[in-house]
């Protein structure tokens, strides 16, 4: 990408943060972020320091997170429809962080949600690996990936289905429209290391996603190891995604609209899109996070997951259309 | 003096026999066309030169060095390969594919050096697709696309270059195209080895013919003694009287 691509994507990422920050009632401005970080001020500024700024924080990661897994598994499979929702991986780690809420695990340890939803989000994509095969077609993994969403969903609303009382059943069932409206430090205290950690593994993987692009045979003739290849992307997306979904749920269509819209703007190169594809899949959680909040009247919370699928949807939708003529 | 070397190297896969006993020398400067019947084995013996898949018996060295022992970005310096099908799975633009053979010298997070970017545009002249550098490979005919693809290749600027049927599913012009680049470069001190199934080819211009049936080599030489009438009728089971001519075709200059 250009550096004036890389340009328009900072600003936008900017904007998007301020937006989050500032957007909303209170009429907060720079001058009360100064005194919320300085540690002084009065209400505004613990609105901001103990409100929106861990959300807009957690909102750009999680965000981020999803955008670079998608342009990874795209890059892996060879195959724009691959994507951290589709393939079954944002659903698994839903499961786990439900099981977790479940059997009561999240009173026990803060990072409960969070561990149950990156081990299962790596059983995930370690299935879909088993199922379908490292060469997979469009249709084998999208097939595979369906199994490894069902089998997850399924399990998911076996959990609901043993729901003790209709408050568990309430509790589980908003926590998986995705949202942040609890979103707190605490939160982004484990959060964004994780993603951190996911999204230094991501980037790592762009060499390797590049010489995959002319096939596996090529790539381990030009030196990758395959193996190791795999394992970064394993590891990283789990962490990713599952450091995002254990916070705000499972938040789908980000990891796939994103990479798929940029691709022309690196010249569809795999690896030089992982980079692009987070700053814009922050920008774009961010944007939609803080259109939520202001969207949300009293009585009428609006959840975040739900947003992203409404825009996601038909843009998948197009997406398979498109590509029955440009399908590599 | 690169010198890539095959001792005793026998293949099985799934328990059918691949590779018998292999035994072959190939040194710098040499452009040997490997050839023979489908399932022959030319494409495996390739697999196994370019280390992508280890023998099950014996060893294939390099310069001494067993090959399973390299670590692969080091063998990937040493030995460029470029496999029967090559399939983009992105539609890359010339300059960015060919780019591709430098990845076993890239460090992470790092642009192209000046030396890369050299490599890249002499490979690029040498092919003969500088014209399209800035071209999407997807609007190539499969001429021009083959030649990008062998850009790519020469980019490594490894010693070793390994080519599994570069001419296949080429007209005339673009499969003389590309066996006067092979030339070239075995004439510039690289070893290159190809499979390939165009005999009059073979015959005009690999300085050795190895002759492969049924996982063994069946003749090893010059491409008069290799590709000889008996030879042909024994391996291929077809009359060549007289052996194989070599091809009388030039390229306009």
């Amino acid at each position: 990408m250009s550096l004036r691509g890389y340009i328009l994507l900072l600003v936008l990422l900017v904007s998007a943060f301020g937006l989050a920050l500032f957007a909303g009632t209170g009429g907060l401005g720079p001058a009360e972020l100064v005194a919320a970080l300085s540690g002084k001020g009065g209400l505004e500024a613990q609105i901001l320091r103990e409100l929106r700024l861990p959300r807009a924080l957690l909102g750009l990661a999680i965000g981020a997170g999803l955008g670079a897994s998608g342009a990874v598994l795209q890059g892996f499979f060879r195959n724009p429809l691959a994507d951290p929702g589709v393939v079954g991986v944002s659903a698994s780690a839903g499961l786990g962080a439900v099981l977790a809420l479940y059997f009561g695990l999240a009173g026990l340890s803060l990072f409960a949600v969070p561990v149950a939803a990156i081990t299962m989000a790596a059983l995930g994509v370690g299935l879909l690996l088993v199922l379908a095969g490292p060469r997979a077609a469009a249709t084998t993994l999208i097939l595979a990936g369906v199994a490894v969403a069902a089998t997850a969903t399924a399990l998911t609303a076996l959990i609901m289905n043993l729901a003790p009382n209709p408050w568990a059943l309430a509790e589980i069932a908003y926590w998986l429209m995705g949202s942040l409206n609890d979103a707190s430090w605490s939160e982004a205290g484990f959060a964004l290391p994780l993603i951190g950690a996911g999204f230094s593994l991501l980037l790592l993987t762009r060499g390797g996603l590049d010489a995959l692009s002319l096939g596996e045979e090529t790539a381990r003739s030009l030196g990758v190891d395959l193996a190791r290849l795999r394992l970064g992307v394993v590891a990283g997306t789990a962490l990713a995604v599952g450091g995002g979904v254990a916070v705000a749920g499972a938040i789908g269509f980000v990891g796939l609209v994103v990479p798929h819209f940029l691709r022309p703007f690196v010249q569809y190169r795999a690896g030089a899109l992982v980079l692009p594809s987070a700053l814009a899949g922050g920008a774009l959680l961010s944007l939609a996070d803080t259109a939520t909040r202001l969207l949300s009247g009293p009585g009428m919370p609006l959840y975040l997951g739900v947003l992203t699928a409404l825009i996601g949807a038909p843009f998948f939708l197009w997406l398979v259309r498109a590509n029955q003529t440009v399908a590599p | 003096m690169t010198r890539l070397s095959f001792d005793t190297a026998g293949l099985e896969l799934g328990g059918a026999l691949i590779l018998g006993s292999i035994s072959l020398q190939a040194e710098a400067g040499e452009l040997i066309a490997l050839t023979g019947p489908n399932g022959a084995g030319k494409s495996s013996l390739l697999r196994l030169a370019a280390g992508l898949i280890e023998p099950g018996a014996g060893q294939v060295t390099l310069d001494g060095v067993s090959l399973a022992g390299l670590p692969p970005r080091e063998r990937a310096r040493q030995i460029a390969y470029l496999p029967a099908e090559s399939r983009e799975a992105w539609p890359l633009d010339v300059q960015s594919l060919v780019a591709l053979g430098r990845i076993p010298f890239r460090k992470p997070l790092r642009r192209l050096s000046a030396e890369d970017e050299a490599a890249i545009a002499s490979a690029m002249e040498r092919a003969g697709v500088s014209e399209f550098a800035t071209r999407r490979i997807d609007t190539l005919s499969s001429g021009e696309r083959a030649r990008v693809h062998l850009a790519r290749m020469l980019a490594t600027q490894a010693p070793v270059l390994l080519l599994d049927e570069p001419t296949a599913a080429l007209d005339l012009k673009h499969q003389l195209a590309v066996m006067e680049i092979a030339e070239a470069e075995a004439q510039a001190g690289r070893l290159v080895i190809m499979a390939m199934h165009a005999l009059d080819l073979a015959a005009r211009y690999a300085s050795r013919v190895v002759l492969m049936a049924k996982g063994d080599i069946h003749a090893d030489a010059g491409p008069d003694e290799a590709l000889s009438e008996a030879n042909i009728r024994a391996v291929f089971g077809v009359e060549a009287p007289g052996g194989i001519a070599a091809s009388a075709l030039m390229p306009l200059s």
